[in-house]
C-alpha cells in the first residue's frame, strides 16, 4: 500500500465527506474494513459490481478495503466463493481490495477452505457469518476455527448482522450473532486476532461486552451499524480509541454514513487517523 | 445546500443538557457541524409545557415544532383543544403521531386530521412494517397502536386534499413506497432506519423527488447515517435540494405565512 503522509491523510479524511458537507479533496489513506463484493441476495444496488464498487471506494479516499463476498452468506461451495472473490479482487482492485475468504466451520472439511485461503489465495484473514451459517460463538466448531486461523496467523472477522431484522424476508429471518462468548474465547486463544463488524447498534445495549473486548489489544470493532446521536464517541469512550476501526459496509450502506459519523463525533486529527487507518493496519499486521 | 431536519426528539441521555433549552442548544451546535439549518422538534407537551414558548421565541429561525399526539386513548375534544392552544394560538406548526399513538386509518380519528388541515398544520404519521407473526409477514410484529404505511394510504384515500407525511417510509421502505405510491397527497420521510443504499433512489424513481422529505429521528439515530441517505444517493443535486428542504418548506409555507414565519 502507498505510504501516506499527514497532509495526505487529512486530505483523505476530507475526501470521505460528501459534496456539500465539506471540501471534497482527492487523496487517499482510509482503510475500510467492511466491504462486500457480489450481490446481496434480496436486492440489487449501485456498487454491486466490482468496478463500480472500486470506483466508489477510490472516490472516497479509500486506500485499502477488506473485502468479503455476499455469496458467502447462503452458498455451500465456499471454495468457489473464495476463488471468485480472490480473482475479482485481483482483476479489478489489485491495489485496493484485500480479499477475506469465507470459512464455515460446520461444513465438512472446512480445514481445506482455510488452507486454500491462506496458502493458495494468500489472504490475510477470513470473514465469518455465524448467524447465516447456523452456529453460535459457543459452538466448539467456532473455537476450532479460531485456533486454526490463529495458528496460521490469519485474522478472523466476525460479522454479526447484515440488515434490519424487522425487514427480513418472512421466510429468511436471521438472528444477530451474540458476541457474549467472545471475550472468554479470546482468553482461551491468546494468539487470535479478531475484528468485529456490524456488532452493535448502540453502546448502551452492549456496554459490558464492549468494555471486555476493549481490554484485548488484538481486537477491533467497526461502527458501520452503530446508529444513535454521537454513538461513535460513546464507542470510543467504552472500548478506547485503539479498538475502533473504520468500516463503511459498502455497498450495502451509503459510504457517507461512516464518513459523516467521524464528523458528527468531532474527533481530533490523531483520533481520526487512528480510526481511519492506523488501528486497522496494526491489527492486520505487515 | 439548505438542510432542514423534520424529525428530532430533543430528549434522552445522548443529548447533553438538563432542560429542553439546554438540550436544544447542544443539538443546534451539532446541527451546525453537520450543515443543518433548521430542526423540527417532536414534543411531548406535558414534559415541557413551560419551556416551549420561550424556546421558540429565542430560536424563531432555527426551530419548528410538532405536538406529539395520541389518538386512541385521548378524547377527540382534548386533541382539538391541544391544537387550538399550541398551533392556532401558540408557536407549533404541526402534529406527529408516534408508534404508540393509534392506527391513523380508524375513521373515528378523522376529526383530528380535518381540524389539523383547517389550521394548515403539517401532519406526520409514524409508520413501520415489522416482520413477524405466525405465519411471519410484514407488520406481524407491529405494536398494537402502530400505523403501517397501508394505514396512511387508507387515510389519504379518504382525504385526498390533506397532505400527509408517511414517517420512516414505512420502515421496510421497499414495501412502504409501494403502499403509498398511488396517493399523491402522501410524502415519505426517510429517517429512522439504517442507511441502506437504494432507499432514496427507489423513492425518487417511484414517487418523484417532490414527495420525499429528509428527517433524522435524532437522538435514537444520528444525523450522520440519515444525511448519508441523501448525500450518497445516485440522484441529481436538484433532487437532493428538494429532499433536504425544498419539499418541507413547500408543506410548511401555508402555516408559516399565517404565523408570519420565514421559510
Amino acid at each position: 500500500m502507498t505510504s501516506v503522509n499527514r497532509r495526505g491523510f487529512l486530505k483523505g479524511s476530507l475526501a470521505a465527506l460528501p459534496p456539500g458537507a465539506g471540501a471534497a479533496q482527492p487523496a487517499a489513506g482510509i482503510v475500510d474494513t467492511s466491504v462486500y463484493l457480489s450481490q446481496w441476495p434480496f436486492r440489487r444496488m449501485d456498487g454491486d459490481t466490482t468496478p463500480e464498487l472500486v470506483a466508489l471506494l477510490r472516490r472516497h479516499g479509500v486506500a485499502q478495503a477488506w473485502t468479503g463476498s455476499f455469496d458467502a452468506l447462503l452458498h455451500k461451495d465456499m471454495s468457489s466463493v473464495n476463488a471468485r472473490l480472490a480473482a475479482e479482487c485481483r482483476r479489478h482492485g489489485r491495489d485496493i481490495l484485500v480479499p477475506f475468504g469465507a470459512v464455515n466451520p460446520v461444513l465438512p472439511d472446512w480445514e481445506e477452505d482455510l488452507r486454500r485461503c491462506h496458502e493458495e489465495l494468500k489472504m490475510p484473514g477470513i470473514r465469518v457469518h455465524p448467524n447465516y451459517q447456523n452456529y453460535t460463538l459457543k459452538d466448539p466448531a467456532f473455537e476450532r476455527l479460531l485456533r486454526a486461523a490463529a495458528e496460521r496467523g490469519l485474522m478472523v472477522q466476525i460479522v454479526c448482522w447484515m440488515e434490519d431484522e424487522r425487514h427480513h424476508h418472512p421466510l429468511v429471518r436471521i438472528p444477530t450473532v451474540d458476541l457474549g462468548p467472545l471475550p472468554a474465547l479470546l482468553e482461551r486463544v491468546p494468539q487470535a486476532r479478531v475484528a468485529v463488524a456490524n456488532g452493535f447498534q448502540t453502546v448502551s445495549g452492549a456496554r459490558q461486552t464492549l468494555a471486555r473486548l476493549g481490554k484485548f489489544d488484538r481486537v477491533a470493532v467497526d461502527f458501520a451499524m452503530m446508529d444513535a446521536l454521537m454513538e461513535l464517541r460513546a464507542l470510543i469512550e467504552t472500548t478506547g480509541i485503539g479498538r475502533v476501526v473504520f468500516g463503511s459496509y459498502s455497498p450495502m450502506f451509503y459510504f457517507e454514513s461512516a464518513a459523516l459519523k467521524m464528523r458528527e463525533a468531532a474527533l481530533s486529527d490523531a483520533d481520526t487517523r487512528a480510526i481511519q487507518r492506523d488501528n486497522a493496519r496494526r491489527l492486520l499486521g505487515p | 445546500m439548505k438542510i432542514w431536519d423534520l424529525h428530532i426528539h430533543p430528549e434522552g441521555e445522548r443529548i447533553p443538557g438538563r432542560t429542553l433549552a439546554e438540550k436544544v442548544e447542544n443539538l443546534l451546535r451539532i446541527a451546525d457541524r453537520m450543515g443543518i439549518e433548521r430542526l423540527g422538534l417532536f414534543l411531548e407537551l406535558e414534559k415541557y409545557e413551560k419551556e416551549i414558548e420561550p424556546l421558540f421565541a429565542r430560536h424563531r429561525d432555527r426551530l419548528f415544532g410538532f405536538i406529539w399526539m395520541t389518538l386512541w386513548n385521548v378524547p377527540l375534544a382534548d386533541n382539538i383543544a391541544l391544537m387550538n392552544r399550541w398551533i392556532a394560538g401558540g408557536p407549533l406548526i404541526g402534529i406527529k403521531m408516534g408508534g404508540y399513538s393509534g392506527i391513523c386509518s380508524v375513521p373515528a380519528y378523522d376529526p383530528v386530521f380535518t381540524h389539523a388541515a383547517s389550521l394548515k398544520a403539517v401532519i406526520y404519521i409514524h409508520t413501520w412494517l415489522k416482520v413477524g407473526g405466525d405465519p411471519p409477514h410484514p407488520g406481524g410484529q407491529n405494536l398494537p397502536q402502530e400505523s403501517r404505511p397501508q394505514d396512511v394510504a387508507v387515510l389519504a384515500a379518504r382525504h385526498p386534499g390533506i397532505p400527509l407525511i408517511c414517517g420512516h417510509t414505512g420502515g421496510d421502505w421497499e414495501l412502504g413506497i409501494r403502499a403509498v405510491r398511488p396517493h399523491k397527497n402522501v410524502s415519505v420521510e426517510i429517517g429512522g432506519g439504517f442507511p441502506a443504499r437504494g432507499q432514496v433512489e427507489m423513492a425518487v424513481r417511484e414517487l418523484g423527488a417532490e414527495r420525499i422529505i429528509y428527517g433524522s429521528d435524532v437522538s435514537g439515530r444520528g444525523f450522520a447515517s440519515q444525511l448519508a441517505k441523501v448525500h450518497g444517493a445516485a440522484i441529481s443535486e436538484r433532487e437532493k435540494e428538494l429532499i433536504f428542504s425544498g419539499n418541507l418548506r413547500r408543506l410548511l409555507a401555508p402555516i408559516a405565512r399565517a404565523k408570519g414565519l420565514s421559510v
